[in-house]
């Protein structure tokens, strides 16, 4: 019976050929289940047609708000900034006529007005709460670039941009407990607390309270009109991933169940754990895949083992985890790959040297020192006095070298 | 039965003619895009009075700005984003808000009788609606508020007409049974 419904809905709208109406009439005619169904459809069309009455609109009210009004000014009061609308206005052009100017003027007078308190009191929309590398923040598209070397709470105003380095990655907390983690090579502009433009890399994302709109930036399009590019909104309490790769930004579900979200120019769609779905910056093409949840979000261990737990089992499981993807590392590439990874490449080596399990393998466990010797972070200063006095002397002197190494940055 | 290209290009026509300053055309795009709208509001919003209105602020940034639409038979699928934008502040600012449905607060303003016996049996029918998923009650919506085909509601939500007979099929049952369930006779 459940199979039939469809046809059945659709010939009590008048919705099927001629052919299907028949075939259907005639499974009526010798079928009571089918006909009382039919009934109870009917039943419940009337009920809707009578609670679902059309809704009116007075249009000439509609028009009349819209003539005085005129274009600049509605989209003064209600639109977002975009990224277009914070051009300076002489990119406009050297032919924008007075009366345009005008308007323009008004248009930003207007929007100057609106955004009274976000100007005198510019609010923090998130903080930097881990932080491997270094990365860079700017407070506005006009202001230098500043980097940022320890774990310190870095504030993110509205606007802010933040990058992170070849060998960088960063975890951000939002106002609306929306967690954010960047991957390497990375770059982003928070415009809201829970919107945000992505330029380029990868970002992990847990959207917290509200939903969150993630928009890519077509940096290829930098000097034409339009830079925007597809937005992804991602449900209240759900885990994503995006990328930007091959001019499209790509959506995919780290989630452990079937996630409801929003594409571009196609309404929603349910995505299942393990799927993604790109869309071209163009917005006019789409495609969709299965992607690996747990290689494709290997890349954050190195922030999962900094962050504190009360949950013992559960950090015990991410040491773990990042000391068996420090040990591959140093089995399965050459130390020249390895290098190339930079200083958060190093964690999970680090976690390799501190477990029990990597005194087995003196030889390996002393290969991995030499590069942390090299290239570890500041971050990773408390477990590098821990190995000062490591009972292989190797490994010891290696530590003394790395905190040495630091000394000297800092000064 | 109205093909999808038809009811695509009718729209299409009237912006173009609307961008060129054609009052009637504007008008005319306004009524017949209205109804469906609302439909996309109310299926993000419980409360009538609420989705009309955010209806209205979506019509008035999205016919205020026809022309920044690049492609005028892609109107749906433009006014469904401006739409989306405009519910998703709506609930940003609403969020920690928490209202009894306006039917339920009209109820109480009667005493027992007939008048809150056909105002329960509406609330019932309008929560049921809002129990399912927002993409069937789009459908939902489109089909009753505005009458519309399978083929116009295809076109206007860019899916496959196959996509809108599952889709209202569904909401159906599904309403079917929770009414059912709520001793709604006769279904």
């Amino acid at each position: 019976m459940k199979d039939m419904e469809p046809m059945l809905s659709a010939y009590l709208d008048g919705e099927l050929t001629l052919a299907e109406r028949q075939n259907i009439e005639s499974q009526l005619a010798c079928d009571p289940e089918l006909r009382s169904r039919l009934e109870q459809l009917r039943a419940l069309d009337q009920v809707l047609r009578t609670e679902l009455p059309p809704p009116r609109l007075d249009v000439e009210q509609l028009l009349s708000q819209l003539e005085p009004l005129g274009l600049a000014r509605v989209e003064a009061r209600h639109d977002r900034p975009t990224r277009e609308s914070r051009r300076p206005f002489w990119r406009a052009g050297l032919t924008i006529s007075l009366a345009a100017s005008v308007l323009l003027i008004v248009g930003v007078l207007i929007r100057t007005a609106n955004e009274d308190e976000e100007v005198v009191s510019p609010t923090t929309m998130a903080q930097v709460v881990r932080l491997v590398g270094t990365v860079e923040v700017r407070s506005n598209h006009k202001a230098a670039w500043k980097s940022w070397t320890d774990s310190t709470p870095i504030s993110l105003d509205q606007g802010a941009a933040i990058r992170t380095t070849p060998d960088s990655l960063c975890e951000i907390l939002t106002q609306e407990s929306a967690t954010f983690r960047m991957n390497r090579n990375t770059e982003l502009v928070m415009q809201r607390s829970d919107e945000l433009e992505l330029i380029r890399g990868e970002l992990w994302c847990h959207s917290g309270t509200s939903p969150v709109r993630v928009q890519a930036v077509d940096s290829q399009a930098v000097d034409s009109e339009n830079t925007t590019g597809p937005m992804f909104v991602s449900p209240p309490d759900t885990r994503t991933q995006f990328k930007i790769e091959s001019e499209a930004l790509r959506m995919g579900c780290v989630a452990d169940d079937p996630v409801n979200v929003e594409l571009p120019g196609q309404g929603e769609c349910l995505m299942s754990p393990g799927e993604w779905v790109a869309s071209s910056m163009s917005q006019r093409e789409t495609e969709t895949g299965q992607f690996d949840r747990i290689q494709e979000t290997a890349w954050q261990l190195p922030l999962l083992i900094q962050r504190p737990t009360e949950d013992e089992d559960l950090h015990d499981f991410l040491f773990e985890m990042l000391a068996q993807l420090g040990r591959s590392k140093i089995q399965y590439l050459y130390e020249e790959q390895i290098r190339e990874l930079g200083a958060a490449g190093t964690l999970p080596m680090l976690a390799f040297v501190k477990s029990e399990k990597s005194r087995t393998d003196p030889h390996v466990r002393q290969q991995a020192m030499r590069i942390i010797a090299d290239l570890a972070p500041e971050s990773t200063r408390e477990d590098l006095i821990q190995l000062r006095v490591d009972s292989d002397p190797q490994v010891a002197e290696l530590s003394r070298l790395a905190l040495q190494r630091l000394d000297k940055q800092l000064k | 039965m109205m093909e999808v290209a038809d009811t695509k290009m009718i729209d299409g026509a009237l912006v173009e003619r609307a961008i060129a300053g054609d009052r009637t055309a504007l008008g005319e795009l306004a009524r017949r895009v209205y109804p469906r709208v609302v439909a996309f509001c109310r299926s993000r919003v419980f409360q009538t009075a609420d989705a009309e209105e955010l209806a209205q602020e979506t019509m008035l940034r999205g016919l205020g700005n026809l022309s920044s639409l690049r492609d005028p038979i892609r109107i749906g699928v433009w006014l469904r984003g401006i739409a989306a934008n405009v519910c998703f502040d709506w609930h940003r600012q609403r969020r920690l808000e928490v209202q009894l449905p306006e039917e339920i607060m009209a109820s109480r303003e009667h005493g027992p009788g007939e008048a809150t016996a056909l105002q329960d049996e509406r609330y019932l029918v309008q929560q049921s609606i809002r129990q399912l998923h927002p993409k069937l009650q789009e459908v939902v919506y489109l089909f009753y508020f505005d009458e519309l085909t399978y083929d116009e509601i295809a076109a206007w939500l860019g899916v496959a007409r196959a996509t809108v007979n599952t889709r209202l099929s569904q909401a159906r049952d599904l309403l079917r049974v929770r009414l059912s369930s709520h001793g709604s006779a006769p279904l």
